[in-house]
């Protein structure tokens, strides 16, 4: 959205125009709300400690498990 | 006198003796559930929970029924929400009922929705109040069963409440109950007086009755102490289509039908044209008579414009956004949506809309994953919801423009429908703007329409339309309060996550 009162009003009724200046007020208001909503999640999440790598026995224990359903698929 | 900052009032069920089983349980879970935050005391009926109140300085009261389970950690839950946070009053969480297989059958609550509150004690279990503000208004009274006192005191404090918060999880098992919370029959009659000086505390012109299908829930009878004119907004482009198989001008039918059927006696139309409305159509309008206006829209398709044009042009305090594909089916509509458009605190009233076969179009919308849904959409119109919620009247995060009442005032506040949304989402954000604004948004299904839905227009909805609401309301509609996180479907229908005992 660009905040441009004129790209939506293409009139000379000055309470449409009233109308819409409102709208827009608001609307830009959400915006950014939204944008500081987003911010807070980002850096929130960015605070949060990473979840731990996988060590070589979790992967090793992943793929002996993807390769067991895989067999038991086949026998069914 | 007791340290324990909760005090739960417990009802005892029959003649002394009779339930010690259950109390018993009900105490166990309370001390799983509590860790010494709460103290019980068994009481029988109002007078003994008023000297339990008065021998105890617990600065928070609730209520349960003896057999009642919370769950473990569920005083400690709610404690965090009020303990952090000095305006909250109120603060109550969902509850589930046993079935006889041992399965539990969970009642997922809205937020806080007073206006469903007085058609339904759907607050329930678990509630916590502040004993302040209970004292404040006046303590718990003696005005019937123990159900009818416990609506008597939540209507008294939720009036006075600076800020009622709802938990989304399941906190007690309620030993007694149905999928519908509902008053005992011998309940209806007092509770319907409750409500009656609640309405005129509040200064709601309305008398409670019992619902006219469901035995336990009541409905709130307009008795409006003034008469508004109403200005009926319908914009049109002149289609015609088949109505219960003849073919209808769908502008003079839906005026005609507000005109011959509504009761409300001060109302205006104010039909906006497009040129293509041909000069037959606008012969059929003149014909209905003075109380109908045409007013002339030349610019390019463009739902939100030719909604505010109307606005403007009609001279009501009231005005009602109706859809020319729409048909009125009850007489009071009008009435039952003044009801609660004519009260401060709510900004916009939509109707329930059914299809021509009778089936649901509309009963308040709902954020689905950040989407806006419609509840029950094609589900038969008898359908009573989660909990019931489509018997009653309730809070919504929206209600569709096809059929939406709101103060000339706040339509104006709010800057009307945004020019931005040319054709959908009009109307969410619409309810959106008035919401931050502090207002409510109220659906009723007091007020019953036919809806042929996307005749006048196309049924598609624009990406752009769809990205820019998101983008304005992205949060609102992930985190609806009135639906909560606990429906996990995605088609809005209130389908709960299964409860694991």
């Amino acid at each position: 959205m660009t905040a441009d009162p004129g790209a939506s009003g293409t009139h000379d009724d000055p309470a449409r125009t009233m109308l819409e200046l409102r709208d827009l007020v608001i609307g830009v208001q959400a915006q950014l709300d939204e944008v500081h909503a987003r911010l807070d999640d980002l850096e929130r999440r960015m605070h949060e400690p990473a979840p731990p790598r996988p060590t070589f026995a979790h992967r090793v224990r992943a793929r002996a498990g993807r390769f067991k359903r895989a067999i038991t698929h086949r026998a069914r | 006198m007791t340290s324990s900052p909760v005090l739960l009032l417990c009802w005892a069920r029959g003649a002394a003796g009779s339930d010690t089983y259950a109390i018993a349980e009900t105490r166990a879970s309370v001390a799983r559930a509590g860790h010494g935050l709460a103290d019980i005391v068994v009481v029988r009926n109002a007078s003994s929970a008023a000297a339990a109140l008065a021998d105890h300085d617990a600065r928070w009261v609730g209520f349960v029924d003896a057999g009642d389970e919370l769950v473990p950690g569920a005083l400690e839950r709610l404690w965090s929400v009020v303990d952090g946070d000095p305006t909250v009053d109120v603060v109550y969480s969902d509850e589930a009922t046993r079935a006889p297989d041992g399965t539990l059958d969970p009642f997922y609550k809205p937020g806080w929705s007073p206006d469903r509150l007085r058609c339904q004690p759907y607050v329930g279990r678990l509630t916590l109040m502040r004993r302040a503000l209970l004292d404040d208004v006046g303590g718990v009274r003696a005005v019937g069963s123990r159900a009818v006192t416990e609506l008597d005191v939540l209507l008294r404090v939720t009036e006075r409440a600076r800020r009622v918060e709802h938990v989304p999880t399941v906190l007690c098992v309620r030993a007694t109950g149905g999928p519908i919370p509902a008053l005992a029959p011998g309940d209806v009659a007092p509770a319907c007086g409750v409500v009656d000086e609640h309405l005129e505390r509040v200064g709601i012109g309305a008398e409670s009755q019992p619902h006219a299908t469901v035995l336990g829930l009541l409905r709130l009878e307009p008795r409006l102490a003034e008469h508004p004119l109403v200005s009926i907004v319908v914009p049109t482009g002149g289609t015609r289509r088949r109505v219960r198989g003849v073919k209808t001008s769908l502008v003079a039918n839906c005026v005609r039908s507000v005109l011959e059927r509504s009761t409300y006696p001060h109302i205006e139309v104010v039909c906006v044209a497009d040129p293509s409305l041909d000069v037959w159509q606008r012969r059929e309008l003149a014909a209905l008579g003075h109380r109908v206006r045409i007013v002339p829209f030349d610019e390019p398709f463009h739902f939100a414009h030719k909604v505010n044009v109307g606005a403007l042009a009609a001279s009501g305090d009231v005005l009602v956004l109706l859809n020319d594909d729409t048909e009125v089916h009850a007489p009071g509509w009008l009435e039952a949506m003044l009801l609660y458009a004519l009260d401060p605190g709510v900004g916009a009233v939509g109707a329930r809309l059914l299809f021509e076969d009778d089936r649901i179009q509309h009963c308040g919308v709902v954020g689905v994953k950040g989407n806006p849904g419609h509840p029950y959409y094609g589900l038969p119109g008898d359908t009573p919801g989660h909990g019931g919620n489509a018997l009653v009247p309730g809070n919504f995060l929206a209600v569709t423009a096809a059929c939406l009442m709101t103060r000339r005032e706040c339509f104006e506040t709010v800057g009307g429908l945004s020019t931005w949304f040319p054709v959908n989402y009009n109307d969410i954000d619409y309810c959106l703007k008035l919401q931050r604004a502090g207002l409510r948004v109220v659906a009723t299904p007091d007020a019953t329409l036919y809806h042929y839905e996307s005749s006048s227009r196309s049924g598609d909805v624009a990406t752009d339309e769809l990205v820019l609401v998101g983008r304005r309301w992205g949060r609102c509609l992930r985190d609806d309060p009135f639906y909560g996180p606990n429906f996990p479907s995605g088609n809005a229908d209130f389908v709960p996550a299964p409860l694991i005992a």
